[in-house]
């Protein structure tokens, strides 16, 4: 028989249990000449204990030997090892009982008196065959992973819709349930356990929820997914946003809907007062606006007015409306800048007592035309702030300006700061006409203006006070207002040091 | 278009005023104002105007409403003519204006615009209301 050019036992481990010494010899000297690492046992018990110590790819058997003969070692090593290569060597009169080997899991059988090649060939087959065992083995091995992989994903799928924040709710061909996770029944206000195979409607009995199911049941040409606002059945109930898109089998038919809850009611809230903010910001734009058309009607379309100092007065006048109108815009691109995010960027260490003689110096001249005197109180050793400059400068603009606007004529601002527990407390006060109480608690809100006789002609946006809070709130601070009536309004900011 | 006619502007909006009291004395009407419309009512008891130009919203929603309601269904007053002016619909986001002549009839009012209005729709609207003997709201 032609030998392999590379003989495939190179490297195999073989054990040769035989308990006549020149065979051992023999077989082991051909073995090692074809590059195996061989180990020899006198007997099976040895031949045993040498297969438990460490793995082999072949076992060189022979039936009789004395202690424990190659029959019994075979059952040994079969349970020891299944793919462990076994060829029995035999003498003829026991060719019956070689026979009853192969069947026991022997892979082949040497009768003796054997050749060098005979050995050889049959071992390397041997080799080769332990080769392919391994491979079964390993692909077997594969399988299985790839199962217990298999039904770690299942798992772990299902732990995800559980947990889910938006509702998941599958729906088969005959409208009935198949699955619905913990936010889908909580979302629909399902109370009972559910079970696969109850019908829809005993669980979402709004109709625009079950025509969204449906539609999806028979989507459009072209269409994947199929979404719908839920109106919610009570007020106190959340608006659910359904999207519903049909599950399909391999040959594209329609199996039944699988939908998502998710919970929008915070978005449509947000949206509202969105709109409503649009609706306030475009009211408080054409106001100052009309005015104005309204003036330069009256000089170009209206009857003539000669009256030079009329004329004047009019267009004093829309100067002053142009320059409110401007004011708002300001005030309305600081309030963009804010809801761009509520990161305070460009934070620095900041005086606040400096920036509190800034604000007044600027202010200086709008309070001596009202001849309101500015008092700065401020204590010594003030500990700074981490603020933006332009934000802590533009929240005292503000509520220094309201205490000269609001203030009687003649009257007072007090500016006071000091530490306290951790915070820098600031005190903008005035002497001027008060704040109501049910005022009080809207003077925040965007565009809210006080509206009395003593108010009447103060220019303002309505923004001030709510661009002070937001930007004091970024900077995790706080305002508060103290009033009485006719007595005077106190501004209290309190900044975290 | 009777020139000296007496026209009373109620409205809490100084630029208003402002613009109705300066196109229309322009036209040679006599103009007066109130910002209130307890003080309208009291316009209108003393002097009688020919025409009110009312704002629906001033001091409460429907001051407006209240002011146009008691002249109209005052004998003594049956006959001035009530021009009601409103930007409620921009503020509410619901329109109250009236279409048809029963609408300005339950709204006792002779006619209706909202704000803002242009000075020459004001002119026009003020001289067609003045033309009339008398508004529809009246007897």
């Amino acid at each position: 028989m032609a030998e392999a050019v590379r003989p495939p036992m190179e490297g195999a481990q073989i054990l040769i249990a035989d308990d006549e010494p020149p065979i051992r010899k023999a077989c082991a000297k051909i073995l090692n000449e074809q590059g195996a690492f061989v180990e020899v046992a006198e007997n099976g018990l040895e031949g045993l204990e040498k297969a438990k110590a460490r793995e082999f790819d072949l076992a060189l058997i022979d039936l009789k030997m004395p202690q424990m003969d190659g029959m019994e070692l075979l059952e040994h090593l079969n349970r020891l090892d299944p793919d462990l290569v076994k060829i029995v060597i035999t003498g003829f009169a026991t060719l019956e009982t070689a026979v009853e080997a192969v069947q026991r899991g022997a892979y082949d059988y040497l009768a003796k008196p054997f050749t060098p090649g005979e050995l050889r060939t049959r071992v390397n087959r041997g080799v080769e065959k332990r080769g392919l065992l391994r491979e079964a083995k390993k692909l077997r091995e594969e399988r299985e992973r790839n199962l217990l992989e298999l039904t770690t994903e299942k798992s772990r799928t299902q732990t995800i819709i559980q947990c889910m924040g938006d509702g998941l709710l599958v729906t088969n061909r005959d409208r009935q349930v198949v699955l619905c996770n913990p936010a889908g029944r909580r979302l629909l206000k399902i109370k009972r356990p559910l079970q696969v195979g109850d019908p829809l409607t005993s669980v979402a009995g709004c109709p625009e929820f079950l025509e969204l199911v449906e539609s999806a049941m028979n989507p459009q040409e072209g269409q994947e997914m199929t979404s719908r606002e839920i109106s919610p059945a009570a007020p106190a109930d959340p608006v659910l946003m359904a999207n519903c898109a049909p599950v399909k089998d391999e040959k594209g038919q329609i199996m039944g809907v699988v939908t998502v809850l998710r919970d929008i009611t915070a978005l449509k809230e947000l949206d509202k007062a969105k709109s409503t903010f649009v609706s306030l910001v475009s009211h408080e734009l054409q106001a100052p606006l009309a005015a104005i058309e309204g003036y330069l009607d009256v000089i170009l379309e209206g009857p003539g007015i000669e009256d030079r100092q009329k004329v004047q007065k009019i267009l004093e006048r829309c100067r002053e409306r142009t320059n409110g109108l401007l004011a708002l815009i300001q005030d309305l691109l600081a309030i963009s800048r804010m809801q761009g995010g509520r990161i305070v960027r460009g934070k620095e260490k900041l005086q606040v007592p400096a920036i509190l003689r800034e604000v007044s110096e600027l202010l200086r001249g709008a309070a001596q035309e009202r001849n309101i005197e500015i008092n700065l109180e401020l204590s010594g050793d003030l500990p700074p702030v981490s603020a933006n400059r332009e934000d802590l400068t533009r929240v005292f603009t503000n509520l220094v300006d309201n205490a000269i606007k609001y203030n009687r004529p003649g009257g007072k601002v007090f500016l006071r700061a000091r530490s306290e527990e951790g915070f820098l407390r600031v005190e903008i006060q005035d002497t001027g006409i008060g704040i109501a109480p049910p005022e009080r608690e809207k003077i925040f809100d965007e565009f809210y203006r006080v509206k009395a006789k003593e108010t009447q002609g103060i220019a303002g946006t309505g923004l001030g006070l709510s661009i002070a809070k937001k930007l004091l709130e970024a900077h995790n601070g706080q305002i508060e207002v103290e009033s009485k009536i006719s007595e005077g309004t106190t501004f209290r900011v309190l900044l975290p040091i | 278009m009777k020139a000296s006619s007496k026209i009373l502007i109620v409205d809490d909006d100084p630029d208003f005023v402002e613009i109705g009291r300066l196109s229309l004395e322009g036209k040679g009407y006599q103009i007066l104002t109130a910002s209130t419309g307890r003080e309208g009512w009291e316009m209108v008891e003393k002097e009688r105007p020919d025409l009110v130009i009312l704002d629906l919203m001033m001091e409460d929603l429907d001051a407006g409403m209240t002011l146009s309601r008691k002249i109209k269904t005052d004998p003594r007053h049956a006959g001035t003519r009530i021009l009601m002016l409103t930007s409620i619909a921009q503020e509410t986001g619901m329109d109250f204006s009236p279409r048809t002549e029963d609408d300005l009839q339950k709204l006792k009012v002779d006619d209706f615009h909202s704000k803002p209005i242009k000075v020459k729709t004001l002119l026009e609207k003020v001289g067609k209301l003045l033309a009339r003997r008398e508004g529809p709201g009246s007897g």
